[in-house]
């Protein structure tokens, strides 16, 4: 699956009287007929997309589906598929800030919600980078809730971890063959002396902290006492651990330039530029989830020579062939964002309206060097790699078939599964 | 190979007298946008004006930014 996605990210900044809508200052509320134009144009299939949380759900269960009507409506028209992005970084005004603790519930609503206006939509990813939200909402200071603290970022932490798995649930019940394409930061943390091995240790650990809530997997002891002492109660954690789901995901991963750190002894870090890469970094989160992977998100600002975007274009993708080949089950890759993004150099913190050179198309929606490359990389690999195994493959019902008869028997199946499961479920948790 | 609405949009234009000071880009795309610092011969220093970070290209690549 080779995809792009629309970047949408909407957290709020200045002590929350300020949003942030990527979707408006990149021009795609206005182009995106054309933004789909430009999908189909390179050949990609595959759409990370979402409506705005912000203006779609307006309080409990009350929603404005217009835009998002027109859009996925045109979506299933051109038969794209969307992996749906429900929240990115940010949540309505009436629900303040992560660390609102009927977030969870009241996102599970919405997920319902839009499942059941759009029941073609397969894959989801229902919270985007649940790791990177609640560090930059409540470890940084820099989104939302703005704080910096560590029992504000293990509050933050818990409130999206559980949106997502209550969200995962309730398409399941609409959808019962909907995929999760996670989307998460992959991150390493390396010492840079023999007195920051501690604290890089401390770091490498937390970086799974999202994921291994999400798919029920065991915390390390030192992780365990500090979810607990930051706020986390015995009865959320089992919640997690009690959690049967992980079956119905992939591993959605990011890797950008920003992703590996270097760790001092006093545990400040800084950027150490790529060390490791994307698929040394993989493999550690394949061997700890064993789920299959896809590379969810990636890019880098042209430069002077014109070519720098299209060398990590490459690079990226031998990154992706080299974990392939070692056997890990790899579904797909993706240049984030379609379009060129507007002040993340800042990471959103400011509004300078500084264009960041990193789409596959610039504002005006012409093509750059990365685009041509990567529809060039697309038309080369895409009749390559569903050959690796006919055995294992995405069970995707594309929109155009959501209707055909012969998928009906699928969804039936998938429903008796999830009937099982959630029976398992059940009688698991009787005393 | 299919040629793209962004490829017919792409103009040509005559190689500009470059100047220290100037606003280039060094792209078909209008970003990003470097000021020019100094010339040597086929090679411009260039400085982004929004990241400030510096960088060589190939004269030849320069366009004068739109005001």
């Amino acid at each position: 699956m080779f995809a792009t996605g629309i970047e949408n990210s909407i957290p709020k900044i200045k002590n929350g009287t300020v949003r942030v809508d990527q979707m408006e200052v990149c021009g795609h509320y206005k182009h995106w007929k054309t933004d789909f134009d430009c999908v189909e144009e390179l050949g990609i299939r595959f759409l990370r997309y979402g409506p705005p949380i912000h203006t779609t759900f307006l309080g409990p269960g009350r929603y404005d589906w217009s835009f998002a009507d027109e859009t996925f409506n045109e979506l299933r028209r051109r038969d794209l598929v969307p992996i749906v992005d429900l929240c990115h970084f940010g949540v309505p005004d009436w629900l303040g800030d992560f660390q609102n603790p009927d977030f969870p519930e009241h996102f599970e609503s919405y997920c319902r919600a839009f499942a059941m206006r759009f029941p073609w939509v397969q894959l989801y990813t229902p919270v985007n980078e649940m790791f990177i939200c609640a560090t930059f909402s409540a470890r940084y200071g820099w989104w939302n809730e703005q704080l910096t603290t560590d029992r504000g970022f293990v509050t933050a932490l818990k409130h999206i971890v559980r949106a997502n798995v209550l969200g995962m649930q309730a398409i399941l019940q609409v959808r019962p063959d909907a995929i999760f394409i996670q989307s998460e930061s992959s991150e390493y943390f390396h010492a840079e002396n023999p007195a920051a091995i501690k604290p890089a240790e401390l770091m490498n650990s937390m970086r799974f902290l999202s994921l291994d809530l999400n798919y029920g997997h065991r915390v390390d002891s030192e992780m365990y006492e500090y979810l607990l002492d930051n706020g986390m109660t015995y009865e959320e954690y089992h919640f997690f651990m009690n959690n049967r789901i992980k079956h119905h995901c992939i591993l959605g991963n990011d890797y950008y330039w920003t992703n590996e750190h270097r760790v001092s002894a006093d545990g400040s870090t800084r950027a150490s530029g790529e060390i490791f890469g994307y698929s040394e970094i993989t493999r550690q989160y394949y061997d700890r989830y064993r789920l299959p992977v896809m590379h969810t998100e990636t890019n880098l600002s042209e430069g002077p020579h014109g070519d720098e975007a299209v060398n990590w274009l490459w690079k990226e993708w031998a990154n992706v062939l080299r974990v392939r080949n070692d056997g890990v089950p790899t579904i797909g890759f993706t240049w984030y964002s379609l379009t060129d993004q507007v002040d993340w150099d800042t990471a959103l913190r400011e509004q300078n309206g500084r264009v960041n050179p990193l789409g596959l198309y610039d504002l005006d929606r012409r093509i750059r060097n990365v685009g041509r490359s990567y529809r060039q990389l697309i038309r080369d690999w895409a009749t390559v790699l569903p050959t690796q195994s006919v055995c294992l493959s995405v069970p995707l019902v594309l929109p155009s078939e959501y209707d055909d008869p012969r998928n009906r028997r699928q969804a039936a199946e998938a429903r008796v599964l999830r009937t099982a499961e959630l029976l398992r479920e059940a009688a698991a948790e009787q005393p | 190979m299919a040629i793209s609405n962004s490829d017919l949009h792409e103009t040509r234009e005559a190689q500009q007298a470059i100047l220290a000071g100037d606003v280039v880009h060094t792209g078909p795309n209008h970003h990003p946008q470097w000021r020019v610092i100094a010339i040597d011969g086929d090679k411009a220093w260039l400085r982004n004006v929004q990241t400030h970070a510096d960088g060589v290209a190939e004269l030849r690549r320069c366009r004068k930014a739109a005001a």
